[in-house]
């Protein structure tokens, strides 16, 4: 009795060391408190039972040590953490049908799997202790390894049908697809004119064998509070699928998306949003937008740049593709200053620019920074300003005349003058409009198609999109596409001469 | 005899062999960090 307790309570401390590693990744600290109890608690209790012999105490001992079992053991360890890493990752490379799991760092996924090993040894030993207690075998020792075994097959085979995206028809015949985007602060005219452009492709379609309704969610400001609005349509609303915008707010949704295992396509520069399960980007990457960048620049003789940017991970994610490929080609960043949302005096900035010597000012920010940056360089009477998308998406266009930049390449113009015909106040916005009305119509398809819309997504290798030809690698979730020079003309945005 | 040093040594082994594969998953289809969070830094 006493050796059984002995091994049964090593086993108990070392799985809870494994519990508390792995619960830092998610609870922080506070794995700590939960660590201890699960160190403090059994001792106790077994202390308690071996000096009273009372019947709480050894049921409060085989109560938590069910708690690490089934809680931490089986249903997070097991199920949670090891049968996705092995069975899922090979169910996926197997079939587009099973997701690619979504994997945590190193550490959080071993610890898991110790979790459930050491899980496996605490059965093993409070299954002893009892027979010890009793003095008699609980069950007979082949019915015990049967038993065992029947669990662990059927573990499996109900991981392998669960993990299954399968196709459910919608209910009652309508599709909810949420619009996911800001509609205030700095993403206004981004987030109105996509939600614009969504409408337009759900106006545009012809007769359907689902009716599709937009579920309209405005995420705010504020990436917090964006996850409660995104949490409400998921659960209240059930939306079915999710086009949205802007990476902050994409990468919010992406967990959520996942774990609802509802599509997401999302217009965002921050490819690592796209996991190819669940989620999607569609929109051209930073590193095809910096290629043709430092190509452009090259061409018009450029050597020295300096950079003038806002902190969002989107514009920083273009900030590091065009200064990676510009090292790469040896231009060289005369001057660099990234600015948080709260600067309005540029000036000191433009001119330690302008004392670097450099050949062109590349600048990012939003509205209404933006206009006040352009504004503050006119003055300086710097006109040699280029960017990545920003004149684009500018209220005053007219600030940066002559401006060059790179944007996606609107191959099918007739769509923006349809966009501009019925939405006349609106402005359109190249880098996110086509994409928008792309992925609409793509979930649309999956739905008309009778395919679960996440394993139809996975599987789609090339998309006719009105930005031309869109192309996604097999188990990638970023659909790619070539971007285009654009020059500022006359106050509107306009396709370089040299555009092929 | 045998068995009892025999079974102790093959569990370790798998237990390694475990982790190892895990690794070589991990770094192969790439972290995505914690419990699905977005890799630090990316959101500030």
């Amino acid at each position: 009795m006493h050796e059984a307790a002995r091994r049964s309570l090593i086993t108990v401390i070392i799985t809870a060391v494994m519990i508390t590693a792995n619960h830092i990744y998610s609870l922080g600290p506070r794995a700590f408190a939960l660590g201890a109890l699960l160190l403090v608690g059994p001792p106790a209790l077994l202390w308690w039972f071996r000096n009273t012999k009372s019947r709480i105490a050894f049921a409060g001992y085989l109560l938590m040590n069910l708690w690490i079992i089934v809680g931490f053991g089986l249903m997070k360890g097991l199920w949670g953490i090891t049968l996705p890493l092995y069975l899922g990752t090979g169910l996926a490379s197997l079939s587009s049908a099973y997701p690619k799991p979504t994997l945590g760092p190193y550490g959080f996924e071993a610890s898991g799997i110790l979790m459930f090993i050491g899980s496996l040894f605490v059965a093993f030993y409070t299954y002893r202790l009892v027979e010890a207690k009793r003095g008699a075998a609980v069950l007979p020792r082949s019915w015990a390894r049967t038993s065992a075994l029947v669990a662990g097959v059927g573990l499996l085979a109900a991981f392998v049908a669960v993990d299954r995206d399968r196709w459910r028809a919608p209910v009652g015949g309508v599709v909810k697809i949420g619009v996911i985007v800001p509609r205030t602060g700095p993403y206004t005219i981004l987030g109105n004119s996509f939600l614009k452009a969504v409408e337009l492709a759900a106006a545009d379609l012809g007769r359907t064998r689902y009716q599709y309704q937009l579920v309209q969610v405005d995420v705010g400001e504020d990436p917090v509070e964006a996850r409660a609005a995104i949490q409400r349509a998921i659960r209240t609303e059930r939306v079915d699928a999710i086009v949205g915008g802007i990476s902050v707010f994409g990468a919010v949704t992406r967990s959520l998306a996942s774990a609802a295992r509802i599509p997401q396509t999302c217009v965002c520069s921050q490819t690592w949003i796209g996991d190819g399960a669940y989620n999607f980007t569609n929109i051209p990457t930073p590193d095809a937008e910096a290629k043709l960048w430092v190509r452009e620049a090259e061409r018009r003789g450029i050597r020295r740049v300096a950079l003038l940017t806002r902190d969002n991970p989107s514009m920083q994610g273009h900030v590091r593709a065009v200064k990676a490929e510009a090292a790469r080609v040896g231009l060289s960043i005369s001057y660099e200053y990234v600015f948080t949302d709260s600067m309005t005096d540029f000036r000191p900035l433009i001119a330690r620019a302008r004392a670097s010597n450099p050949d062109v000012y590349y600048v990012e920010a939003f509205s209404p920074q933006l206009e006040i940056l352009g504004r503050q360089l006119a003055e300086a009477q710097i006109h040699n300003v280029t960017s990545v998308v920003a004149p684009s998406i500018s209220v005053q266009r007219e600030l940066f005349e002559g401006a060059w930049y790179t944007d996606s390449d609107l191959r099918d113009m007739a769509f923006r003058a349809r966009f501009e015909e019925k939405y006349p106040g609106t402005q359109f916005a190249t880098h996110m409009m086509p994409y928008a009305y792309d992925d609409f119509n793509m979930l649309v398809q999956a739905f008309e198609r009778g395919q679960n819309p996440a394993v139809y997504l996975r599987t789609l290798a090339t998309y006719e999109g009105t930005a031309g030809r869109l192309t996604k690698k097999r188990g990638s979730g970023t659909f790619e596409s070539t971007p285009a020079v654009w020059v500022i003309r006359s106050g509107k945005p306009a396709l370089a001469t040299n555009h092929q | 005899m045998t068995k009892r040093i025999r079974t102790p040594t093959l569990l370790a082994l798998l237990i390694a062999v475990m982790l190892a594969g895990a690794y070589l998953i991990v770094v192969k289809n790439g972290s995505s960090g914690a419990a699905g969070l977005p890799p630090a830094g990316v959101l500030h």
